[in-house]
């Protein structure tokens, strides 16, 4: 087990390189950064200036050289527009992401795992096929949709939820939180259901099928045939096992929750990481845009080990040596 | 022959199964009884019902596609189709339990096996954790599993088939039930570990004294164990006798094609080389049975009225049974 986890995270170290080189190549051929430093009124010889003391003159090995000794350190450079450190400026907006991608990947889980197995026991009923279809409506439609009609609905129409913002928030050490005050948790309410609307019918459907298989294993007759409740024999006999898959599906789409909420963030105008991303692309400042590229490769990248962890806890055949 | 006394008595019992391609009538009618601690073999091809017709007892039957359409089926003064599944629950394992065919696959894989043993004592016997933990390697010392105290932290995958199977012996008979149904507890396991687990289970059915339905087609452990054989073909009965009787004078001809099949073990190098004798034809479907008896089409005795109508089940001998129209009149 921990030569696996060792070797994970050298092949993880590998991937981050290579996405810093794209990140890199990005950085590189999206126009030319000492004329973006230098300003747009900015001479010839400013602009030239700029190049010198920047390296920008350098071979471009070294310059890949500097970029990542410095990514190392966690110096990213400042941002073109704001004229700050980008990492803390990203770290800044970070905690309302993660707020809103746990919270999302939560209901996605709680609901998605629990009407799965409500529809893998009678997967014929009338009221569980409407699930169904409901679920497959949901996979189909688009984020930004799912959004504008849930703040039509409970925004506009039955004004029972905020429609925009993150509401009051709380500061516990570093961590900007909207958990711990009621304005905060309302907020967060419709952001979440729309960012995790769509892995919830994954979820859903995951279990559903899942669940189906592992019912007609023998294990289950066995189960029965013991006398045990149908709980028992449901959520734990069947449960576990067909929660297998589910959790990997889970751990992978939280990462992506993390790095792509940018869409839900634009709509529900949430102060989050993906909504500075979105920001930083119509201003064209790079090193956000190639900072917020390498957090995110960062944070799914961890995710992913730390799945495969929980894989090899939840399946004891999976020993990885 | 039907009186009180039995420990089970199954009557008329019929269990069909609703399909897109008709209704198969997997247990037809089919009535046996089993008295305390005795060993009854249940004989007959694949697909003739032996399967359906032992989990019927404990109603394992999925449902749907599934139903016990009639029939009654009494244990302990307590007619168990009767119950709903909460009284159910307190036969299943504790007083009837059951073994399965496939030991590989019968255990649940993420679980260990003293977790899954040790959930009997917690739901028959209401013992906490610790103290099923502790029956559950004395059951395992039972089943002779060698280095108990370290095999119970185990996952199924890391023991081997006939291990499997001890495994779901002991967990099955950790609640001293009253019958155990062991459908076709040795098919999936090699020869050497059958005959293993074969004596086990005899060995285990002494100290326990409880009562064997042993499902097989394997006719040579039926021989060897059961003290009576119930012969099904086709979701029926065809016959049903001690197994002495059944051995020796086998009435039934789908019961002697049964026993003709069977190779000895030296004859063919002893007399010439000639080629084992089998039952003509296969089982047929269960979806389209004929109007008189369903082995008719395979009978090298059948009379012209075999084809018109169902013999019934008539006593020929002490406990001795046939269905045929060989040995009844209309």
């Amino acid at each position: 087990m921990t030569t696996y986890i060792i070797k994970r995270l050298i092949q993880g170290v590998i991937v981050l390189l290579a996405v810093s080189f794209i990140c890199f190549l990005i950085f590189r051929s999206s126009g030319d950064p000492a004329i973006s430093m230098a300003g747009q009124y900015a001479t010839f010889q400013e602009i030239e200036e700029v190049r010198k003391v920047f390296g920008l003159d350098k071979p471009f090995y070294i310059q890949y050289a500097r970029f990542i000794t410095n990514a190392i350190k966690g110096n990213f450079g400042n941002s073109f527009v704001n004229k700050v450190p980008v990492l803390p400026l990203i770290l800044e907006r970070l905690p309302a992401t993660v707020e809103l991608a746990v919270s999302a990947i939560f209901i996605a889980f709680v609901l998605g795992v629990g009407l799965g197995v409500l529809v893998s026991l009678k997967p014929y009923a009338l009221r569980n096929r409407f699930i169904m279809a409901g679920s497959l409506v949901n996979i189909s439609m688009p984020t930004f949709l799912t959004g504008i009609l849930l703040i039509m609905l409970f925004g506009v129409y039955l004004n029972i939820l905020p429609p925009f913002g993150r509401g009051e928030t709380v500061i516990v050490g570093f961590w900007r939180t909207g958990f711990l005050t009621l304005s905060g948790v309302t907020h967060l309410i419709l952001p979440a259901f729309t960012l995790g609307m769509y892995q919830l019918a994954v979820l859903l459907r995951l279990t559903r099928a899942g669940m189906r298989e592992v019912l007609t294993e023998d294990y289950i007759k066995t189960a029965w045939s013991k006398g045990l409740s149908p709980m028992k024999v449901i959520f734990k006999h069947a449960l576990r096992n067909a929660l297998i898959p589910v959790v990997t599906m889970t751990g992978l789409q939280f990462g992506e929750l993390i790095a792509f909420s940018f869409v839900t963030e634009l709509i529900f105008q949430w102060p989050g990481s993906g909504n500075l991303l979105l920001t930083s692309i119509y201003e064209q400042d790079q090193p956000v845009i190639v900072t917020y590229i390498m957090l995110a490769a960062l944070i799914i990248l961890s995710i992913n080990i730390l799945v495969d962890i929980l894989y090899a806890i939840l399946n004891p055949k999976i020993r990885y040596d | 022959m039907t009186n009180d006394h039995h420990l089970l008595e199954v009557d008329h019992l019929k269990t069909y199964f609703y399909t897109f391609e008709g209704v198969a009538k997997a247990v037809d009618d089919v009535s046996l009884f089993m008295d305390e601690g005795e060993t009854l073999g249940l004989v007959g091809e694949s697909g003739c019902g032996k399967s359906v017709t032992a989990q019927s007892i404990i109603r394992l039957i999925p449902e749907p596609p599934g139903k016990i359409v009639q029939g009654t089926i009494n244990f302990d003064n307590t007619n168990l189709l009767e119950l709903d599944l909460k009284q159910l629950r307190k036969f299943r394992g504790n007083r009837i339990s059951m073994i399965f065919q496939e030991p590989m696959t019968s255990l649940n894989p993420v679980f260990t096996i003293g977790n899954q043993i040790s959930e009997m004592f917690m739901l028959h016997k209401k013992l906490n954790k610790k103290e099923s933990w502790e029956r559950a390697i004395e059951a395992l010392k039972a089943v002779q599993i060698p280095a108990p105290e370290k095999r119970i932290n185990e996952y199924p995958h890391q023991l081997s088939g006939g291990m499997r199977q001890r495994v779901m012996i002991a967990m099955a008979l950790s609640c001293d039930p009253e019958i155990l149904i062991a459908d076709e507890p040795t098919t999936a396991l090699d020869v050497t570990i059958q005959a293993q687990i074969i004596d086990l289970m005899m060995h285990l059915k002494e100290d326990f004294n409880a009562a064997i339905m042993l499902i097989t087609h394997d006719l040579g452990v039926i021989a060897e164990i059961a003290q009576r054989v119930i012969v099904m073909y086709a979701g029926k009965v065809v016959e049903e006798g001690k197994t002495k009787d059944i051995f020796e004078e086998p009435k039934h001809p789908y019961t002697k094609g049964l026993l003709q099949s069977v190779p000895k073990l030296g004859e063919r190098s002893r007399k010439e080389r000639k080629k084992l004798e089998e039952i003509k034809g296969i089982v047929p479907s269960l979806y389209e049975l004929t109007a008189g008896c369903s082995f008719f089409p395979r009978c090298p005795e059948a009379l012209p009225i075999c084809r018109e109508h169902i013999p019934k089940l008539t006593t020929i001998g002490e406990f001795h049974k046939v269905s045929c129209w060989l040995y009844s009149d209309l």
